[in-house]
């Protein structure tokens, strides 16, 4: 065959490749949606209400109109931020399961600058109080980063182990030196309006916050899978001898993506106080950053995916807080949801091969 | 036993063709071909690990069908892996009765292991006590372990992959010694193996594959070598000897004095290396796997730090320099792990390719892109020069097959115009067209004026590239002599320490 | 004395949940599938051991059925993790996020109740006291007063340490986590070890949670495990696959939390108290490191590639 016909054949059978691919790949995705909405369907029905109608009813709370829709964005908004935080720093190979103490501690840093520093000017004191969040989130995580690096530290343990540590003592400041004396015990004093973002959508509690947010997303995204930095955090990721042997000083690599890692949960932190409920509680976190743990894990840490997730997430969670009051069916119920969702998409493949497997035993092809 | 007509394909990819292959009983047949031939997969087919698409097995005459390695070793088939299925923290009773444990009122009947072992160890000439940990023990002795398993479960069929890959050429002479022994018991053996020299020296049969297909079935007395090499790369006249080279010898750029490391987890200490290299040069460094030639590698590129001595490149003490400026010194190293320590395995050709051109970007640019437009332009290039067959540069690496990705690796390396070259293994897995390739990299770069240091398991492939001969042991380099003065029996006694050796320049 | 007594006595009931799930665990460590979702299946052994009690309205039906319903979830979770390959790190998150959300859910769902779930009719498992030794100060709070279930577990301990030396499985189970192929290739069932190590996790594990809801207040609280299976988890990783080192070190974490409660609250605000057994598996992880030369129990975290 000639050269040009080669390469058009070659790129005839690429062409054919990559349409099955993408078909297999939606097959793939699919199974999984369908697998989460029949559990769904399961559930809602155990409980004796009509499912199809019941779940009508949670989608409209979460996207009926503009302001629902606009109340649910401004409710993944922290969670969109974290979520990315996590993914950064599972992309190079560091397993920051201390997202939600690291929440906290930007909460706590932003609602301390809020209350006690100026009042300023708005940009800046808006501007203060989130930098405020990324340092607590960043010292924490590049602390237990550099212990790793370091000292060989297994990160998984010692970040598990940090959130008890950080929320407990964020607990006793807010109920002691920091407490709101006009308050039953365990909040802070409201912060300065100075430090809170402006709503954009009036009583949606949507803030000029998504645009920080949006922002946000671009830059982790250049930073992860474009730039030079992130090719270093990555490729320690994938392979750590692959890139001490090219060069890559690993242990800056750790540290640093920790560190980053932690500053974009501290900044989730940080909205959940300037762009949301005004003050530091001990309750705040409300399980943001295990609900960032799953989703990154979902995404498997690409951040495209992970930001996917982060969307179909949060209209789970708030269509199920519309079911919640429709029916008697509790809130948790996107919990159980997710959980089981990334147990589906994880299975997947082991059981396409198991399906695979038992045709070829009881129907076996002839030739190949 | 016969196997007839055995196909098996992983994915689009067909290991095994209609293979036949047939056993007599005391015969020792070898089964022979290039890296992916398909010799491993037939003997996994045999011993139960993979079920054949189609194809059927014969044991004294009786269709059977093996669903799994039980079905195997009931049938009296034993077989021993190239990596050893032992696990380390085991003493040696515990690993050859792992699987078939004796029991005493349903508890681990401890001393009854131990009493099964003994025997059979003595008649191989193990003499070591079987509680001890396997870990311990040396890659001959750990491989008799596998033996004496295999014997403890009454194995009349006795496969052996590639099993003197990992032995000196006096051990390798112990095993055949052991092999026709048990073949005169009644025994049947296989042998897979790569290696011609010793195939002829044990087999009496000679099965050759290639691409997944039977080509032949020798008489090992009334064959030779060229007739065995043509049939398994399908070529006539292939070169297995020294390959030429014009090379004239510069400088010394590397100087390696006294280096010592700590004790990895999985090799010997450095205890005292010391070595030169001229530019042009191709220093060998031989010895068994296991006597520091991995921490030898990983110290020269940077990788594991010296507790002592000192590591001069070009003139300038790079003892304490880390690998990032050992690389901007002209080190270039193409490791022995191809799978994780050469290649990121999950990444793209580009992303693997170009490491050594992203490292250099710094400062301000490293908040710009890695894959710029002239770095995969570049990549582009290097994948037609080399001959890389991928689909294209954005391609996952695992997808490539092991000889392309090996080729990537050395194209990353000689791409950065390196003063020295170190490689481990680096044809390992390989198969012959790509190893060609190799090859004549390494004698470009050579021509050039690079500096080779060659560390290879395979006393073969030493012979046939090297100018001069380093043999390691117990973490010392014990001898240093020119490629004239040594032979395969030399080297092999230096190997396993038999003589302190001399050290010609 | 008396206040010894307590303290030893206390100090043994905070280390029961730990060293069970612990045990669990242990198996799961040495199949190298480490099972981190410990927390998960406490919290659910809590909760169902409160239901069921609630509903037989007697301690033994729950406790044998809660620990049946254990070792089912765990073949459900070896077959999840072992045969449709499911990265075993993943699962245990997933256990983890479904044991907290789950139990709310239930609670809610079956019970309209919020917070807690208490009835009159769940009876806590009676204490047994051994009448001599019972009244010798300080052993007799160490030895006497406690659950069937500290009883239990300390016996495990001892059939799991005499196991490792005299048992065929405990090879069995060490060789699936170390040399799979070794097992494999001598005919033995990775797979089976796997499963059975994830079914005897869950089943101690769901003791560990009756423990903790029946075993004291008889009462279900959200969220009453608070991290104690995450102590688990690091008391596993710190006694690298050891059965001494494990008991011996739940019992550091269950007098740390013990220790704790005793301090005074102007002298430890109730808050650094609660910190305490976190803050000693810390501080252990980095003495770990720092000072053994070993490979330790890394958590196997999943390859994240899949373009």
């Amino acid at each position: 065959m000639t050269i040009q016909s080669e390469a058009k054949n070659q790129s005839k059978i690429a062409k054919r490749i990559t349409s099955k691919l993408t078909a297999k790949k939606l097959f793939a995705s699919l199974f999984t949606l369908v697998i989460g909405l029949i559990i769904t369907i399961v559930l809602i029905q155990l409980q004796g209400y009509q499912a199809i109608p019941t779940m009508i009813e949670g989608l409209k709370y979460s996207l009926g109109d503009p302001t629902q829709i606009a109340r649910t964005l401004a409710w993944g908004l922290p969670l969109c931020v974290a979520s990315l935080g996590v993914a950064l720093a599972f992309r190079s190979g560091m397993f920051n399961l201390g997202a939600e103490g690291q929440i906290y501690a930007g909460a706590l840093a932003t609602a301390v600058a809020g209350i006690y520093i100026g009042p300023l000017f708005p940009g800046v004191h808006i501007a203060i109080v989130t930098l405020a969040g990324a340092a607590a989130g960043a010292l924490i995580a590049a602390g237990l980063g550099w212990l790793r690096a370091v000292w060989g530290v297994d990160e998984v343990l010692s970040t598990l182990l940090s959130n008890y540590i950080v929320i407990l003592f964020g607990a006793y400041l807010v109920t002691n030196q920091l407490r709101d004396p006009s308050r039953q015990s365990g909040t802070t004093r409201t912060v300065q309006d100075s430090s809170m973002f402006n709503e954009i959508m009036p009583k949606t509690g949507l803030t000029s916050a998504i645009y920080v947010v949006v922002a946000l997303a671009l830059a982790v995204w250049w930073l992860s899978e474009r730039s030079v930095i992130g090719y270093r955090w990555r490729m320690t990721g994938e392979s750590p001898s692959f890139a001490a042997a090219v060069g890559i000083n690993v242990k800056s690599a750790r540290i640093s993506s920790m560190a980053v890692s932690g500053a974009l949960a501290g900044i989730a932190g940080s909205l959940l106080v300037s762009a949301s409920q005004g003050r530091y509680w001990t309750e705040i976190g409300s399980g943001i950053g295990w609900d960032a743990v799953l989703i990154a894990l979902i995404g498997r840490a690409r951040i495209l995916p992970t930001l996917g997730w982060v969307a179909i997430y949060t209209v789970m969670r708030s269509s199920a807080r519309g079911i919640e009051q429709v029916s008697a069916v509790p809130a948790e119920l996107s919990l159980v949801l997710i959980a089981a969702i990334i147990v589906i998409a994880a299975a997947r493949p082991g059981v396409f091969t198991q399906v695979d497997q038992l045709r070829q035993r009881y129907f076996p092809r002839k030739g190949a | 036993m016969k196997m007839v007509g055995i196909t098996k394909h992983f994915g689009a990819v067909r290991a095994n063709d209609g293979i036949t292959f047939d056993l007599k009983p005391g015969e020792i047949h070898a089964l022979v071909g290039e890296n992916g031939a398909g010799k491993t997969t037939l003997m996994t087919i045999l011993y139960g690990m993979v079920l054949p698409d189609s194809g059927l097995i014969e044991i004294n005459g009786k269709p059977t069908k093996f669903e799994s390695p039980s079905d195997a070793i009931n049938s009296g088939i034993g077989m021993v892996h190239q990596h050893f299925m032992l696990v380390p923290s085991f003493s040696i009773a515990e690993n050859v009765m792992l699987g078939a444990e004796p029991k005493k009122m349903g508890l681990y009947d401890l001393q009854a292991a131990r009493t099964a072992v003994l025997e059979p160890m003595e008649r191989l000439g193990l003499k070591v006590d079987p509680s001890t940990i396997v870990g311990t023990l040396n890659v001959a002795s750990q491989q008799k372990i596998e033996i004496v398993k295999v014997i403890h479960r009454g194995a009349s069929i006795i496969i052996l992959d590639e099993p003197t890959a990992v032995l000196t050429p006096q051990e390798t002479d112990e095993l055949f010694v052991l092999l026709r022994n048990l073949a005169s018991d009644g025994r049947s053996i296989i042998f897979i193996s790569h290696k011609l020299q010793e195939v002829f020296a044990i087999a009496d049969r000679i099965t050759v594959l290639r691409n997944g297909k039977t080509i032949t079935t020798l008489d090992s007395h009334r064959t030779d070598a060229a007739e065995v090499v043509s049939a398994m790369t399908g070529r006539s006249n292939v070169n297995l000897g020294r390959v030429e080279r014009d090379a004239t010898r510069g400088e010394t750029v590397l100087s390696v004095q006294e280096v010592h490391t700590a004790k990895p987890a999985h090799d010997a200490a450095l205890n005292g290396v010391s070595f030169d290299v001229r530019a042009g040069e191709i220093l060998g460094i031989a010895g068994v796997e296991g006597n520091g030639q991995s921490v030898l590698a990983e110290t020269l590129i940077g990788t594991i730090a010296s507790t002592a001595g000192q590591i001069t490149v070009l003139g300038v003490d790079s003892t304490k320099s880390n690998v990032s400026r050992r690389r901007e010194a002209g080190v270039a190293f193409v490791s022995e792990d191809r799978q994780a320590e050469g290649l990121p395995i999950n990444s793209t050709v580009v992303e693997g390719m170009a490491a050594d051109r992203i490292r250099n970007i710094r400062g301000f640019l490293s908040f710009g892109s890695a894959v710029t437009a002239p770095i995969r332009s570049w990549s582009k290039d290097v994948i037609r020069r080399y001959e890389i067959k991928t689909a294209s540069e954005d391609a996952v690496l695992r997808q490539l097959s092991g000889g392309n990705q090996q080729k990537v690796v050395v194209a990353r390396e000689l791409e950065s115009v390196p003063s020295i070259l170190v490689l481990a293994q680096p044809t390992r897995g390989v198969d012959l067209g790509a190893i060609s390739l190799i090859y004549d990299e390494i004698v470009k770069a050579t021509e050039r004026g690079c500096a080779v240091v060659l560390i290879s398991a395979d006393l073969d492939e030493i012979l046939r590239l090297a100018d001069r001969v380093v043999v390691m042991y117990e973490g010392e380099s014990v001898s240093d002599q020119p490629i004239e003065v040594v032979n395969r029996e030399s080297l092999g006694l230096l190997m396993t320490g038999a003589q302190k050796g001399t050290n010609d320049e | 004395m008396d206040f010894f007594d307590a303290f030893f006595a206390s100090g043994m009931r905070f280390t029961t949940p730990i060293l069970l799930a612990a045990l669990g665990g242990l198996l799961t460590a040495w199949t190298r599938d480490l099972n981190v979702g410990l927390e998960g299946a406490m919290i659910f052994g809590a909760f169902f051991g409160v239901a069921i009690g609630s509903a037989t309205g007697a301690w033994l039906p729950a406790v044998i059925l809660t620990l049946l319903m254990g070792a089912f979830f765990g073949l459900v979770f070896g077959f999840i993790v072992a045969v449709l390959k499911v990265n075993v790190f993943v699962a245990g998150i997933a256990l983890n996020v479904l044991g907290a959300g789950g139990t709310v859910y239930l609670l809610r769902s079956l019970y309209g109740v919020k917070g807690t779930l208490s009835s009159d009719t769940v009876e806590s498992i009676p204490k047994i006291d051994i009448p001599i030794i019972g009244d010798i100060p300080i052993i007799g709070g160490i030895f006497s007063g406690h659950t069937v279930l500290t009883y239990l577990c300390w016996f495990l301990v001892i059939l799991t340490g005499l196991a490792v030396r005299h048992s065929v499985i405990v090879r069995r189970l060490k060789a699936s986590g170390e040399y799979p192929e070794a097992l494999s290739t001598a005919g033995g069932s990775v797979l089976s070890m796997r499963i059975f190590a994830q079914v005897w996790c869950f089943s101690l594990c769901a003791l560990a949670g009756v423990q903790l809801s029946l075993g004291q207040l008889s009462l279900f609280t959200e969220g009453m495990t608070s991290g104690l299976g995450f102590v688990a988890l690091a008391a596993v990783i710190f006694s690298r696959g050891r059965v001494v080192w494990l008991a011996a070190i739940s019992l550091v974490f269950g007098m740390a939390n013990a220790a704790a409660i005793v301090i005074p609250q102007d002298i430890l605000p109730p808050q650094f108290a609660q910190m305490m057994p976190y803050v000693v598996a810390l501080v252990g992880l980095i003495v770990l490191a720092k000072t053994s030369k070993e490979a330790a129990i890394r958590i196997s975290t999943p390859v994240l590639d899949q373009r």
